[in-house]
C-alpha cells in the first residue's frame, strides 16, 4: 500500500495533475517510508499533541484547532506515553466480572462495557448488587471506565450520553418499518412468528422477484442454511492466494451431529444441499458444535455452510449464493444470508 | 556452554489460525499445496514430508460445552530420540548440543527406520526423493539466535521458545495457574519415556493427552532399542566371527578345487 502510494505521488510530482496536493503534500514521515512499522501507525492514530511532542492519554485532550492530530477518536489513547496499552496482558480483574482492565485495551478510553451507567438506577444503585461494573462512592465512579462524566452525580445526566435527550431510545422514527422494535422471521423460517403470525416476515424488506429468486416453504427445505467464513480466508480473494488456499482448500458442510445421524450421514461423505434457488454439493463435516434448537416445541437443525469457493481461484468449488435467498434488510441493505431454508441429502 | 532450547506449546492459549503453518511452509521453502479435507477444521489429515508442522483441532465436549482442544504436531526434539537409535546411517541424523534433534538429507539413505524409531509417528518419507523429512526446530535460525518461524509467527503468545530449564519454570507457573482457575488435572506434557522432550505442552487436562493426540507414556520401540544395542552387537560378532573362520578354514583346507569335467567346456570356446 505504501509503495502504491509513494508511486503515485512521485508520478503526481513528476507529470503534475488536477489538486496534486492531497497527495503531494501528505505528511509521510515514517522510519521506512516503503513500510512504515505497526507501532508508528498505532501511535499515529492515538494521536499526539503537536505542542508538547506528546501523546495523548485519550479522546478528551483533542482539540479542534489543528494543535493536536489523531487518527480515529475511539482509538485515541490506545498507544498513550506510557507505551502500547493494546499490548498489556495484564490477569488484574478488581471487578471481579472478568473486566481485566490492563489486558490489552478497548475503545473507547479502555471502557470494558459500553452504557455501562444504564447498569445502576437513577440514584446510582446498582440493578444488581453482585454485578454491578460501576458503583458510585459519593465522590467518584470506580469500577470500569465510566461511560459518564468521571465525577458528575448519579443524578445529574442520563445513561445515554451520546443522545442529547440521555435516554434510550424506543421510538426510532428513521427506520423504515416504523419507529418500534419489533421481531420477524426470515423470508423463509421454519416456524411462523408467534407475536404475530399473519405478519411474519417484514413487510418492507427488500425481496429480489428474479428469475432464481423463489422462496420456499418447510414442507420442501425442512433445515434452516447459514452461510459464514471461516478463519483462513477473506471472502472469495484468498482462493487465490497460495497459503490461505492451502489452509482450507475444501468446500464441506457442517451438519448437526443428531441430524447426521438420523441421515446415516458421516464425516467426509458427499451431500447435497437444495434450496428453492439452487443446489450445492460437497463433503459433510460432522459436528456436535451445531446444536438443534427447540422452537415453538419442534427441533430444528441448521446446516452449515461457509462461503468462500467458486468457479476460479487456485482451489475452487460450489458457490454457496447458489442457495441463499435475495432478501435485504430495508434499513442497512444486509442481504439475509444467516438463515433460509435447505433440504440436505446424503448422495 | 552450549543451552538446550525448548519450544513452549500452550495449549490453552491457541486459537487455530494456522499462522504457524504458513509460517514453517514459508521459511523452508515448501511449496503451498492443496490441504486434504478430513472432516475436521485441519489444513490436512497428517504430516506429510513437505508439511511439518499441523495444528489439530480435536473437538470436545467439556463441562456440557464444546471446546477445541488444539494442539500442534510436529517433532518433540526428544532427548533420547528414537530416531537417532534406530538410524543406520552415519550423521543423516544428528542431535545438536542444544538438543535439537535434526536431519541431514545428504547423508540419509530413506531406509525409514527413523519412522519405525519414533514414537510420536513424526518422520515422513518423501517418495520423489526417497529421503525423510521432519520439522527441524528451525535450527537454521536458533543457530544465529532466532527463535523458530512457528514461534516468531504465533499472534497469542501461544508458542514461546526459551532455555530449557527457564521454560519448564514457565510451564509449571501456567499449568499452576488454570489449577487455580479450576482445572485441577493442568499441567506440563513432557513424557519421561523419551528422556523428556525439547518440545512442551501445557495442557489444561494432563491426565489425557491422548485427547490432545499426543501418545499418553510414549516409549522407543523395544526392536529399536535391541537393533542398535545387543542386537548389532551380536551381528558385529557373527560377521567377525564368519570372516575369521574363513580365514582359519582357508588356513587348514586351502583353495576349493573345481571338479575337473570343466576343462571339456573350454575346448568349446
Amino acid at each position: 500500500m505504501s509503495r502504491l502510494f509513494l508511486k503515485v505521488r512521485e508520478m503526481y510530482e513528476r507529470e503534475g495533475g488536477k489538486s496534486p496536493e492531497p497527495l503531494t503534500k501528505m505528511k509521510w514521515d515514517y522510519a521506512t517510508p516503503h513500510s512504515p512499522s505497526l507501532t508508528e501507525v498505532t501511535r499515529e492514530i492515538s494521536g499526539r499533541d503537536l505542542t508538547t511532542g506528546k501523546q495523548v492519554t485519550g479522546f478528551g485532550e483533542l482539540k479542534d484547532d489543528g494543535s493536536t492530530v489523531a487518527g480515529c477518536w475511539i482509538y485515541s489513547g490506545s498507544y498513550s506515553e506510557a507505551g502500547n496499552l493494546m499490548a498489556r496482558k495484564g490477569q488484574e480483574d478488581p471487578t471481579g466480572l472478568g473486566l481485566y482492565p490492563n489486558y490489552s485495551w478497548s475503545w473507547p478510553a479502555n471502557r470494558r462495557i459500553l452504557y455501562n451507567r444504564a447498569s445502576l438506577d437513577t440514584a446510582g444503585k446498582p440493578w444488581d448488587e453482585s454485578r454491578a461494573p460501576l458503583r458510585w462512592d459519593g465522590q467518584r465512579w470506580k469500577g470500569d471506565v465510566p461511560d459518564y462524566k468521571s465525577d458528575a452525580k448519579p443524578e445529574q445526566y442520563g445513561s445515554f450520553t451520546m443522545l442529547p435527550e440521555g435516554v434510550a431510545r424506543l421510538f426510532a422514527p428513521e427506520l423504515v418499518e416504523g419507529p418500534f422494535p419489533e421481531h420477524y422471521e426470515p423470508a423463509e423460517s421454519p416456524v411462523e412468528n408467534s407475536l404475530h403470525p399473519l405478519v411474519s416476515f417484514n413487510p418492507m424488506a427488500w425481496v429480489m422477484k428474479g428469475l432464481g429468486d423463489q422462496l420456499g416453504t418447510a414442507k420442501d427445505f425442512p433445515y434452516v442454511g447459514i452461510s459464514y467464513r471461516l478463519t483462513e480466508h477473506f471472502h472469495y480473494w484468498t482462493k487465490n492466494v497460495a497459503s490461505s488456499a492451502e489452509l482450507q482448500s475444501n468446500f464441506f458442510v457442517e451438519v448437526p451431529d443428531a441430524l447426521a445421524r438420523e441421515k446415516n450421514i458421516k464425516s467426509g461423505d458427499l451431500v447435497r444441499v437444495t434450496s428453492a434457488r439452487g443446489k450445492v454439493e460437497g463433503p459433510a463435516l460432522v459436528t456436535k458444535r451445531l446444536r438443534p434448537l427447540q422452537i415453538s416445541g419442534r427441533t430444528v437443525y441448521h446446516v452449515g455452510l461457509p462461503i468462500h469457493w467458486g468457479f476460479i481461484g487456485r482451489v475452487n468449488g460450489p458457490l454457496v449464493n447458489n442457495l441463499t435467498a435475495s432478501v435485504y434488510d430495508p434499513n442497512s441493505g444486509t442481504p439475509e444470508y444467516k438463515g433460509f431454508l435447505v433440504n440436505l441429502e446424503k448422495i | 556452554m552450549t543451552q538446550t532450547v525448548v519450544k513452549l506449546i500452550d495449549t490453552t492459549l491457541c486459537i487455530g489460525c494456522k499462522a504457524c503453518e504458513v509460517a514453517c511452509q514459508e521459511w523452508n521453502d515448501q511449496e503451498f499445496t492443496v490441504g486434504t479435507f478430513n472432516g475436521t477444521y485441519q489444513t490436512m489429515p497428517d504430516l506429510a514430508p513437505n508439511f511439518w508442522n499441523l495444528i489439530k483441532f480435536n473437538e470436545r465436549e467439556v463441562d456440557g460445552g464444546m471446546s477445541w482442544l488444539m494442539s500442534k504436531y510436529q517433532c518433540m526434539h526428544c532427548a533420547d530420540p528414537g530416531c537417532l537409535r534406530a538410524c543406520p546411517a552415519p550423521g543423516a541424523i544428528v542431535q545438536a548440543k542444544n538438543g535439537i534433534v535434526d536431519f541431514v538429507s545428504e547423508n540419509c539413505i530413506g531406509c525409514g527406520y527413523c519412522i519405525t524409531g519414533c514414537p510420536f509417528d513424526v518422520p515422513r518419507l518423501s517418495p520423489e526423493t526417497k529421503k525423510v523429512y521432519k520439522c527441524t526446530l528451525c535450527s537454521d535460525r536458533v543457530a544465529v539466535g532466532l527463535e523458530p518461524a512457528c514461534i516468531k509467527s504465533c499472534p497469542t503468545n501461544c508458542l514461546t521458545f526459551g532455555e530449557r530449564t527457564q521454560m519448564l519454570r514457565v510451564a509449571e507457573s501456567r499449568a499452576d495457574v488454570l489449577k487455580a482457575d479450576g482445572h485441577a488435572q493442568a499441567g506440563v506434557y513432557n513424557p519421561v519415556g523419551v528422556g523428556g522432550t525439547n518440545v512442551l505442552y501445557v495442557l489444561k487436562d494432563a491426565s489425557d493427552p491422548v485427547a490432545y493426540g499426543l501418545p499418553k507414556d510414549p516409549t522407543i520401540p523395544l526392536s529399536v532399542i535391541l537393533w542398535k544395542g545387543p542386537i548389532k552387537w551380536l551381528g558385529t560378532l557373527l560377521l567377525v566371527g564368519g570372516v575369521l573362520g574363513s580365514f582359519f578354514h582357508y588356513l587348514k583346507f586351502g583353495p576349493k578345487h573345481e571338479p575337473a569335467d570343466e576343462a571339456t567346456d573350454d575346448k568349446s570356446l
